[in-house]
């Protein structure tokens, strides 16, 4: 299934469609006692209309400051997007006011985040929660229709008893119950792009599946496009049509899930494919770990913020740090370094 | 033999840089006071008040040789002049040199009140804290009932049992204020013993006065220094309330208390400033140490630094679209 | 296996918690049966995974074998030592034996402590040094050991990163040379490809010190790459045990089956990902009212009415292979085994 939705993005990339989310140049510094710490360092990407992008690294890598600048909810101080152009469906995000931007948050671009026990109020129940962005976007009147679309939002996501359910508080849900709640409050104002910031990762493997497995079926059939933030490659794998693999607040390489999978071009990616154990290769084969510590992005190196870890690394990867450059139609990566001569 | 676990180098070694000499305690202390001076100025100022009280206290005889209580009665009630800085009393006693005189009596109160209090406070805590259970609740239940006694209550009993006097007093305040104190550090010592590496001493075999004093006590001294300085001036306050009430420290002893009480009142008319002269020295040494305790809590709760967990808050409240 | 000879032994271990109670009533308002009968046992030189999605016990399980959580009943036996017989003075003197890695980098180690005395410790409080040299020269073959620099001993935790504090609490629960190590989580905090470099080093550890690993984990693809047998728990029970290859080949219980086609496989290529269990629905019930019978059934697509009334004997498939479900039991009618 991710083939064929691989082949038709590829199709789709030829004919040129307008992309809904244009981010170009993104740079976001956080100021600190001790200097700058750059969380962003220049990202381009894309996202077409009814694809999900997926966007992969470990922590520092700048993934979630990524997706929080898209929405403008860098805390500011310490925070400031410094640079950059993000254009959402014709419109420069990073131009509006403040109160314009108020009105694409939980309206246009919906955000889901990973903690589902701190991210709903206690105090409240489900229902009034899920009924505040449609009051705050205007988005239905009167009581009783308001009802009516909590519950089929509730419906959406499969949680049982809904007309019970709407009238509980947060701490009588479940954990996988919680997620979905919250992805039902992403959905109410049927937004064009969700951003689920490591949507699973506190949840338990069988119910991580059902929560993902939702989400894609919920994007597939509403053709809403998603932002998917994670460090599971596994999720990555099952769930996105392209990826870009970040390290150090760049894009490091970009492609589809068969390009970065099967064929990865960046000594990153690679290495990450390499630490990584998985289910289908023979039992204990020994890992390859990517030697090293994960930068310090207050002291990034010279030249390629990778090169002190890589294998590769050659005079040039120290000195210049290397842009995105395109492999084929959909594969990118930044290194100066070509992979197959060097193996 | 690291070369056999890591391939490709020991990459734990090359990441960091080479060593650093470790920083040395005095430069934490030199830190320490620039980041009280910049961040708190107004607990900088109260912390140069303590100083100078302090100073006060200890060199009494220098700054008034003739004592407190040289009785002059050609010059009684004279009003402040050049002479008698701070003006006389009714037996003719200089008010600058009871002042002085009375700073020290307050330190000695102070100090002497607060240590014991703090003392109380770090056994019952610590006690009640790390046992928990049963005798937590025992404990936890008794100091609530004591609690519920008003403190003048106490405080009248106590007094009309011992007799007043600088030593009853010390013993009284340092009692009361030492089981309230309890139940901060019990609250320190609860939270110190969530901490992970507490049960990872637990599981290599540590014995439960080592784990006390290596793991739970060091994060629970920052409190105690906080409450410490606060209580400094809730003591002086409480010596003060009673030598104003008689029940305090006997004259002729130079309480600030009872200097308010026993010329204060009785000539406030004729003579203003035995009433003024001491409420200020008192209003002026609370303030100081309180704004100095503040300032210390500040700076050496690390919770108060950063606050990272608000603002995550606060942009989920806002990608909320609320 | 390399030695075949039992180092740990647990039969039917229980913990219970009890709920509410206070100083005047001591009636507990309910019990949370966290683990309700568990056996099994590690060889020497093995790594055994304790795998489960939480709430499965399968962390206080590892507490309880350290006996850090009390245990209600039930046995544990160490070297043939019954620690769960031990008075506190015994067991003090035991815990050289047996040490734990937590899953937390950063909460495990001490602050206000300098790295030569966070590893030194157990060197301290179970007196194996005679001399400041001698400690300090262990201290450095330890960090050696677990591939970090000797001269990084003076330095305090909060100047590492992630995985060199991990190192860090490896180097301390090895100070003290113990047989078992009770890895709770270890590796699950840290990225990839840190993850990996503590994954090798714990199986280089392994062969150098011959030590024995129970290790417990959420994450089936690290357990199965490290673990040589596993042990998979629900609510409190232990639903399957198996050597590793027949686990992830021929899972048998329903809910083991369930459990290992939710994992996403880091393959774009739909032939590579188990197809999901269609019939997993709903989570993990709460612990503290767990369903009767087998605590598997209301979302097992197997379940017949014996599994809501009786609990699954544990049924023996052989080649270590052992299943707590009614399907193969050969006494229940209709099952697998009995066709």
């Amino acid at each position: 299934m991710a083939s064929v939705q691989a082949e038709t993005t590829a199709a789709e990339a030829t004919a040129a469609p307008a992309p809904l989310l244009r981010v170009r140049g993104l740079k976001t510094v956080f100021r600190q006692e001790h200097g700058e710490v750059n969380a962003v360092n220049g990202v381009n990407f894309d996202v077409r209309p009814g694809e999900t992008v997926a966007i992969v690294g470990e922590s520092g890598s700048g993934k979630s400051i990524t997706a929080m600048s898209i929405l403008r909810l860098i805390p500011s101080p310490p925070g400031e997007i410094v640079d950059g152009e993000i254009e959402f469906a014709g419109r420069d995000l990073l131009s509006l006011s403040e109160e314009e931007i108020r009105l694409v948050r939980g309206n246009e671009i919906a955000m889901i985040f990973q903690e589902p026990m701190s991210s709903l109020n206690p105090v409240l129940t489900i229902g009034q929660q899920l009924a505040e962005p449609l009051i705050v976007h205007k988005r239905v009147q009167g009581k009783k229709a308001i009802r009516e679309r909590c519950l089929e939002l509730l419906r959406q996501v499969r949680i049982p008893d809904p007309e019970r359910r709407l009238d509980c508080y947060p701490h009588e849900f479940s954990g996988g119950m919680r997620q979905r709640a919250m992805i039902a409050m992403g959905l109410a104002c049927e937004p064009r792009l969700i951003i689920a910031d490591e949507p699973t990762t506190a949840l338990d493997v069988t119910v991580q599946a059902q929560i993902l497995e939702l989400l894609k079926e919920l994007t597939r059939t509403r053709g809403t496009s998603m932002i998917l933030i994670t460090h599971d490659l596994g999720v990555v794998a099952r769930y996105a049509d392209r990826i870009n693999v970040m390290y150090a607040g760049r894009i490091v390489e970009r492609g589809t899930a068969q390009e970065i999978f099967n064929s990865p071009k960046h000594p990153y990616t690679i290495g990450l494919m390499e630490s990584m154990p998985r289910l289908n290769q023979p039992a204990g084969t020994r890992l390859k770990p990517i030697p090293g510590q994960p930068p310090d992005l207050s002291k990034l190196p010279r030249g390629c913020a990778f090169s002190p870890r890589c294998r590769f690394a050659t005079e040039r990867c120290r000195q210049e740090t290397p842009e995105l450059t395109q492999l084929s139609a959909e594969h990118w990566k930044a290194c100066w370094v070509d992979i197959d001569e060097a193996v | 033999m690291s070369q056999a676990i890591q391939p490709g180098g020991a990459p734990g070694v090359a990441a960091v840089p080479e060593a650093q000499p470790a920083p040395k305690q005095r430069g934490r202390f030199v830190k320490f006071m620039i980041r009280l001076v910049r961040e708190r100025p107004l607990g900088a100022v109260g912390g140069l008040i303590c100083v100078l009280l302090l100073l006060t206290g200890i060199f009494a005889d220098v700054i008034a040789p003739e004592g407190y209580n040289a009785i002059n009665p050609i010059d009684r009630l004279q009003p402040p002049s050049a002479t008698y800085w701070f003006g006389t009393d009714q037996l003719g006693r200089d008010v600058f040199a009871r002042i002085v005189h009375g700073a020290r009596l307050s330190i000695i109160v102070a100090f002497a009140a607060t240590t014991l209090s703090i003392v109380i406070s770090a056994l019952i805590g610590i006690l009640s804290g790390y046992a928990g259970g049963r005798t937590d609740l025992t404990v936890q239940r008794f100091v609530d009932g004591w609690m519920c006694f008003p403190d003048l209550i106490i405080l009248i009993v106590a007094v009309s049992v011992l007799g007043p006097g600088t030593w009853q007093v010390i013993l009284v305040l340092g009692l009361l204020f030492g089981v309230a104190g309890s139940r901060i550090v019990r609250g320190a010592v609860l939270a110190a013993k969530e901490n992970v590496y507490v049960h990872a001493a637990r599981a290599i075999g540590a014995s439960t006065p080592r784990i006390l004093w290596y793991h739970i006590l060091p994060n629970v001294i920052p409190p105690i220094i906080v409450l410490y300085t606060t209580r400094l001036a809730a003591v002086i306050l409480a010596e003060s309330g009673l030598s104003f009430l008689g029940l305090g420290i006997p004259p002729p002893a130079p309480s600030w208390g009872g200097m308010l009480s026993m010329d204060g009142r009785s000539y406030m008319f004729q003579a203003p400033w035995l009433a003024i002269i001491p409420g200020l020295a008192l209003t002026v040494a609370v303030f100081g140490i309180n704004m100095f305790g503040d300032a210390l809590r500040d700076l050496l709760d690390p919770r108060m630094r950063g606050g990272g967990g608000r603002y995550v808050a606060r942009v989920r409240k806002r990608a909320g679209g609320k | 296996m390399k030695q075949s000879d039992v180092l740990l032994q647990v039969t039917d271990l229980k913990v219970h918690f009890p709920l509410g109670g206070g100083l005047l009533s001591r009636r507990p308002r309910g019990t949370v049966k966290a683990v309700d009968g568990v056996s099994f046992h590690v060889n020497r030189g093995e790594t055994l995974g304790l795998v489960g999605e939480s709430g499965c016990g399968k962390s206080t399980t590892g507490l309880a074998v350290l006996r850090l959580v009390e245990p209600t009943s039930g046995k544990v036996v160490l070297n043939g030592q019954d620690i769960t017989a031990m008075n506190r003075r015994e067991l003090r003197a035991v815990r050289r034996q047996m040490q734990m890695v937590y899953q937390d980098p950063f909460g495990a180690l001490n602050p206000r402590m300098r790295v030569l005395d966070i590893i030194g410790e157990p060197l301290v409080v179970h007196k194996l040094t005679r001399s400041k040299a001698e400690y300090r020269e262990r201290v450095y073959e330890l960090l050696n050991l677990v591939g970090l620099n000797p001269n990084m001993a003076e330095r305090y935790p909060h100047e590492f990163s992630g995985g060199q504090r991990q190192r860090i609490g490896i180097a301390r629960a090895l100070a003290a040379n113990p047989e078992l190590i009770v890895c709770d989580e270890s590796v699950s905090a840290l990225d990839v490809s840190i993850q990996a470099q503590v994954i090798n080093l714990l199986e280089d550890l392994q062969k150098q010190l011959n030590l024995t690993y129970l290790f417990i984990a959420h994450d089936l693809a690290v357990v199965r790459h490290i673990c040589d047998r596993i042990v998979v728990m629900y609510l409190g029970r232990i639903v399957e045990i198996a050597p590793r290859e027949e686990l992830y080949e021929n899972p048998r219980h329903p809910y083991t089956q369930a459990l290992l086609s939710a994992i996403p496989v880091p393959d774009p290529d739909p032939a590579a990902q188990r197809p999901l269990d269609p019939a997993l629905q709903g989570e993990v019930p709460s612990p503290l009212d767990p369903p009767a019978g087998c605590p598997f059934h209301p979302r097992c697509r197997f379940a017949r009415p014996e599994c809501s009334q009786r609990a699954p004997v544990t049924v023996d498939l052989g080649g270590g292979h052992s299943v707590a479900c009614h399907l193969y039991d050969p006494a229940v009618a209709g099952s697998a085994a009995a066709v």
